[in-house]
């Protein structure tokens, strides 16, 4: 068994795909609570930028601030179990923000505005490429039905 | 006055791509893949595209070197939650992640930017 099914941290097909009915669980008020989340750590990043210097501002840029709100929110709503396999997905999406700040670092001096948006990118194909080779694949591999093959009678 | 401005407009920025984000996570299945939006560079795209279009990429490029450090933070952060959620909550396990986050983040400014 894949270790990761073993600890319980897996939720079904690992094939990602769209459920918008789940948008439906959310009120508006889950989102009023990330937006706030989102703008308390922007502005004391700024006031640190302005204050203590960019380094500061900078570090504070990766403070953990909308993480623990969504934890809590689907801790509430689908049980520590999802929580804990979110908080698992964000890890890959941390590593991949280490590639992003290294590319916006150097993209910003070399390409100006250009170098943020290739940093963004950078994100994206990082997180999609460690989500496919560390969870998708390996168990895509161990799954019975992809094992299956069509027999003829 | 500028200052004022420029944080709020941060905050706005900040909040909107947050919001964005969440929505997407939101809508996506299995938790795994969705997780991986409970970290995208929201924050960040909104502070760093604000600072670069006031004060030109040099201190935005500045303030994305130090964020390296609060990233190898972040991971950290989220290797704690990971593991504390299911025993003790959120709230508990977010007030202990985010201490993994000062260790994590402090070492790697010491390490990488002094």
């Amino acid at each position: 068994m894949n270790p990761l099914e073993r600890l319980g941290l897996v939720d079904g097909s690992p094939t990602p795909r769209l459920n918008l009915n789940a948008l439906k669980r959310q009120g508006p008020r889950d989102y009023l609570m990330r937006f706030a989340f989102g703008a308390v750590i922007a502005a004391v990043a700024a006031i640190a930028g302005l204050g203590v210097g960019d380094r500061m501002g900078g570090v504070l840029l990766a403070f953990p601030a909308i993480l623990p709100a969504s934890l809590t929110l689907i801790e509430r709503k689908e049980g520590r179990r999802i929580a804990a396999i979110d908080a698992m997905g964000a890890i890959l999406g941390s590593v991949a923000l280490i590639g992003f700040a290294m590319v916006a670092s150097w993209g910003l001096r070399h390409w100006s505005g250009v170098g943020l948006a290739a940093a963004a990118l950078v994100w994206v194909v990082l997180a999609s490429a460690l989500y496919v080779l560390i969870l998708w694949l390996p168990r895509r591999r161990k799954s019975p039905l992809a094992r299956a093959r069509p027999t003829s009678t | 006055m500028k200052e004022v401005l420029l944080i709020g407009l941060k905050a706005l920025a900040g909040g909107t791509l947050v919001v964005a984000f969440a929505v997407l996570s939101d809508a996506l299945k299995p938790k795994t893949f969705a997780g991986l939006f409970s970290a995208a560079p929201s924050v960040a795209v909104a502070s760093l595209g604000v600072t670069t279009i006031a004060f030109g990429t040099g201190k935005a490029a500045q303030a994305a070197g130090a964020m390296v450090a609060g990233a190898i933070g972040l991971v950290a952060f989220c290797a704690a939650a990971m593991v504390l959620e299911r025993r003790v909550g959120a709230l508990t396990s977010s007030a202990v992640a985010w201490l993994a986050w000062f260790v994590a983040a402090g070492a790697a400014s010491w390490a990488l930017l002094r």
